[in-house]
């Protein structure tokens, strides 16, 4: 009895890392495969081994490993950081917020990407590296301002509700700027600024995925290391106190560090929905409501989900000339699935 | 009162709100030591609960309050860290919601969390000290099932667990009876009497006089944000301290099992 209670809990760590680091690998690799033209597979994993350096390089034809290695795999890449830091950030907002709602657009991150991007849009410097500044920047000037006006009017003990207040508040804000831009803009404008709201992979190199991976990588790790608090927030900030975790600071720091996290995914894909609101909110079905198994479980479930969206994507793209962009796929697929798991699991798990 | 575990002076706390300042608390002094079960007893709005969050170090109140940490010193609250006075002091608050579907023994386990390594899980001893509190409130049953899903009262009283589970020698609830029913009230009373026999130090807000009467070691009467009162039951409760107190007239009698008892007319 003591042993079996003694092992419970590194078990299943160890199991969703190990799942998940498969489901990665496996979906990447078909990711891969799909695609406009047909690779086979046998090719595809050539020229990974290849990339790796675990093959000699005359052993695939050239065109196929450019394809693979400098099309499609920075492309998956992207799309694996993307849905896993989208879903790791929605994981956290939910917990620190206390809110099953929330996600990772709450504190204004989406509405000072658009804005940033339009302005790039706007001044004809949308470049492969100026539209994701811009648009970065627009995010961190959206988040900044709200931290600061927390900690203007609470003096550093931050609670929710401001938080929550001045996000909506700044959020308003910024898309009040952007309609003043939308308006004063041309119909070319516009019609960028539209494709780029809807969300998308394509065309996304290694210059994107490098772009994205420190940050995104990053505020993962030193998030999974604070979530132990995380849980012990959830009874209230006076309990979480009294268990001696300062709720007000850890609160801003993860925001920070989920908001960083986002804003480096936006501004290269520009807004994705539903994956930071529903994968946590599925895991939280299979693994639990303890946040550090569930934001890594999210993160590989949103890469995996993600990834297999852009897939299907690109398949569909044999039959139609114009790319959708993911974020429709994304809505299209998640939001019956996850209609379909509230339904059924309605009755055991009240959420 | 040579082991003193909480000492509180002098402390006045108020709000302000709209320019006008509004005190909550101000009393002289208040001191528990090891082996008492001291009830915190008053009307609505008398600052029960801010006095209890100021021994807590939850709230920085004017004034001085002191407690005895795990090395045995009498140190100024506000010098210890936050795992320090973790694992000196328990605070269970009235609010029990917990969002997500968390399990009532997940919830008691976070009680552990001052013990805790940051990168460590749970060791065996952790989840010991769980069941033994789960057992002791009575809540094993419960151990899977979703916090959510239960009501009021038990909820409560994996809290309660919750509670005990931080291990510390002060141990402070914020009425831990409001929701329960007489027989788990009654097992909450016998708990609280059972840790202070064992050298640790309970004080509790209550509502009922009765309760606090029967289980208490002191009862301290709390009105408008002052002491009006303190000691033995039977002195402090009497019908002139309830009625200035609480505004209405009482008998207060011994029943025939021979405990006090209070009749409001």
């Amino acid at each position: 009895m003591e042993n079996s209670a003694k092992k419970r809990a590194p078990l299943p760590a160890a199991a969703v890392t190990v799942t998940g680091v498969i489901a990665l690998l496996v979906t990447a690799v078909v990711s891969i495969y799909v695609g406009s033209t047909s690779i086979a597979i046998s090719d595809v994993v050539r020229s990974l081994l290849v990339f790796c350096g675990l093959a000699p390089r005359d052993s695939v034809n050239p065109a196929v490993y450019l394809a693979v290695t400098s099309i499609r795999l920075p492309r998956v890449i992207c799309g694996v950081l993307a849905g896993g830091g989208l879903a790791i950030s929605g994981a956290v907002m939910q917990g620190v917020f206390r809110n099953p709602l929330a996600d990772p657009g709450l504190l204004g991150v989406s509405a000072g990407a658009g804005f940033g991007a339009l302005l790039a849009f706007k001044t004809g410097l949308a470049s492969l590296f100026l539209l994701p500044a811009f648009s970065f920047a627009g995010s961190l000037a959206a988040v900044a301002s709200i931290i600061g006006i927390a900690f203007a009017v609470r003096g550093g003990r931050t609670s929710s509700i401001t938080l929550v207040m001045s996000g909506m508040a700044v959020s308003a804000l910024f898309s009040a700027f952007t309609s003043v831009l939308l308006t004063l803009s041309n119909e070319y404008q516009v019609n960028n600024y539209i494709f780029w709201t809807l969300g998308g992979l394509s065309n996304r190199r290694w210059e994107h995925a490098g772009t994205m991976a420190l940050p995104v990588l990053l505020s993962a790790a030193l998030l999974l290391l604070l979530l132990g608090r995380l849980d012990v927030m959830m009874l209230g900030d006076e309990q979480a106190k009294a268990l001696g975790v300062n709720s007000g600071q850890n609160r801003v720091v993860m925001i920070m560090l989920s908001s960083l996290c986002t804003a480096s995914i936006v501004c290269v894909t520009g807004p994705i929905g539903f994956v930071g609101l529903m994968v946590p909110h599925i895991m939280r079905l299979i693994v639990g409501p303890s946040h550090r198994l569930l934001c890594a479980a999210s993160f590989f479930a949103g890469g995996v989900f993600l990834t297999l969206c852009d897939s299907l994507i690109r398949w569909f793209s044999r039959f139609n000339a114009r790319e959708f962009s993911v974020g429709i796929i994304t809505a299209l697929l998640g939001a019956p699935f996850f209609l379909f798991l509230l339904v059924k699991k309605s009755g055991s798990a009240p959420e | 009162m040579s082991d003193v575990f909480v000492k509180a002076d002098r402390i006045r706390f108020s709000v302000k709100r709209g320019g006008s300042e509004y005190e909550i608390l101000n009393c002289g002094g208040f001191s528990a030591a090891a082996g008492e079960f001291v009830g915190i007893v008053g009307p609505n709005g008398a600052g029960k609960t801010t006095m209890l969050k100021a021994l807590a170090g939850l709230i920085k109140p004017e004034g001085e309050i002191r407690i005895r940490d795990r090395g045995g010193r009498l140190r100024p609250v506000g010098e210890l860290s936050f795992r320090e006075r973790a694992r000196a002091v328990c605070y269970m608050h009235q609010d029990t919601y917990v969002p997500f579907a968390f399990t009532a023994r997940e919830v008691v386990a976070m009680g552990r969390y001052p013990w805790q390594g940051r990168f460590s899980n749970p060791c065996s001893a952790d989840d010991e000290i769980v069941n033994e509190t789960m057992g002791k409130a009575d809540c094993e049953g419960l151990s899977d099932r979703f916090i959510q899903s239960l009501s009021g009262g038990e909820r409560q009283m994996v809290m309660l667990a919750r509670a005990l589970a931080q291990d510390t020698h002060i141990i402070l609830l914020d009425e831990p009876t409001s929701s329960l029913d007489i027989g788990n009230a009654q097992k909450v009373l016998k708990i609280c009497r059972e840790l202070a026999k064992t050298g640790r130090c309970v004080v509790a807000v209550l509502h009922d006089l009765r309760q606090a009467a029967f289980a208490c070691s002191r009862v301290c009467l709390l009105s408008h944000g002052r002491i009006l009162d303190s000691g033995d039951a039977y002195q402090v409760l009497n019908a002139g301290n309830i009625e200035r107190a609480y505004g209405v007239k009482a008998q207060v009698f011994k029943n025939p099992a021979g405990q006090w008892d209070y009749f409001i007319n």
